[in-house]
């Protein structure tokens, strides 16, 4: 009987843990190097983008993503956190002229992933949920460019 | 006696046109400083000077309007402008009795940040969702250049008095008051 009680405890004890969100400090990781590897990204399509539209596509991306990061910065700070500069290089190569469809795929998925993640936040009582949800319509504004950018007939 | 013994000119109202137009070149004007100082702030924040001109473009163009050229940046300030210019009109069709100017500045600010805060929380999400999403990235930036706007359109009344002064008005005559 003891050892069923004891059991029974420590299996609600893991449930519990399983459905609490990951620590806020790594929330706010996740999300500062998801922004900071976008806005490298975007500086890479700036400097690399084989027509104008993609490349002002690049500028947009950095500076809207530089200006985010810089938000999740403040929020850290106010929370009492310091976060890595951590730089997290693209996975895709910056020469050939595949460039503007390989970084359209690789922005695609990242910004589908900072979505979710902004929409878990969201999701989220606490300090974290109020940042996410007025930066998350960027984002989607990002993933529509993004779609746009991949219709056929696009000009990249 | 001469007749301007008995009769003097009576002081002619503003016609409607002057209060409006007066409103709407005021609007227009605010605009333009509003959207000039906010394309300063929006470089220093690092989002670039053609934010503004290009996010009020895709209100008609959709996102896309953000990698327009030289042509969606022209269609941004002057849509800017056009909401400038709307928003002009009603502050001058609601308070056209407003004569001296300190009164007309209190007025403007007032009217600025009702009007920022009905197009943030109402207007522009559904009409540019576009710009509401970077309004979160802008800041106090936002707040500030309504604040802007509402002292520079605070010169409505001495441009609506130029336009009532600039139309002959037809004399109207009234008897000296009796002693």
């Amino acid at each position: 009987m003891g050892r069923a009680i004891l059991l029974l405890a420590l299996l609600s004890g893991w449930t519990a843990a399983q459905q609490l969100p990951p620590p806020l400090s790594q929330q706010i990781s996740s999300l500062h190097e998801q922004v900071q590897s976008l806005a490298q990204g975007g500086q890479l399509a700036a400097a690399h983008g084989a027509t104008a539209v993609m490349r002002r596509y690049g500028e947009r991306m950095a500076r809207d993503f530089t200006r985010f990061d810089q938000e999740l910065l403040n929020r850290a700070g106010d929370l009492g956190m310091r976060l890595p500069a951590s730089a997290v290089p693209p996975g895709f190569s910056t020469g050939g002229s595949d460039f503007d469809r390989s970084f359209l795929a690789w922005a695609a998925t990242r910004t589908q992933q900072l979505l979710n993640a902004l929409r878990t936040g969201q999701r989220a009582a606490g300090p974290l949920a109020g940042l996410a949800g007025s930066l998350l319509p960027l984002v989607e504004v990002h993933s529509q460019l993004n779609l746009a950018l991949r219709q056929p007939g696009a000009p990249v | 006696m001469a007749r301007s013994a008995y009769l003097r000119p009576r002081r002619s109202r503003q016609s409607v046109g002057a209060v409006l137009g007066g409103g709407a070149i005021a609007g227009v004007i605010a605009g333009a400083v509003s959207l000039a100082v906010g394309m300063a702030w929006t470089s220093g924040l690092g989002l670039g000077p053609e934010l503004i001109p290009r996010a009020a473009a895709a209100g008609l163009a959709g996102p896309t309007a953000l990698l327009g050229g030289w042509g969606t940046l022209v269609a941004g300030w002057l849509l800017a402008l056009l909401g400038a210019a709307v928003l002009g009109l009603i502050y001058a069709a609601i308070g056209w009795r407003v004569r001296s100017f300190s009164t007309a500045l209190l007025y403007g600010i007032l009217f600025a940040i009702v009007a920022w805060a009905v197009l943030k929380r109402w207007v522009l999400p559904s009409l540019d969702p576009v710009l509401s999403a970077y309004i979160p990235l802008l800041g106090a930036a936002w707040f500030w250049l309504h604040v802007l706007y509402g002292v520079v359109l605070s010169l409505s009344a001495p441009v609506r008095r130029g336009l009532a002064g600039a139309q002959p008005a037809p004399a109207q005559w009234e008897l000296p008051k009796a002693g």
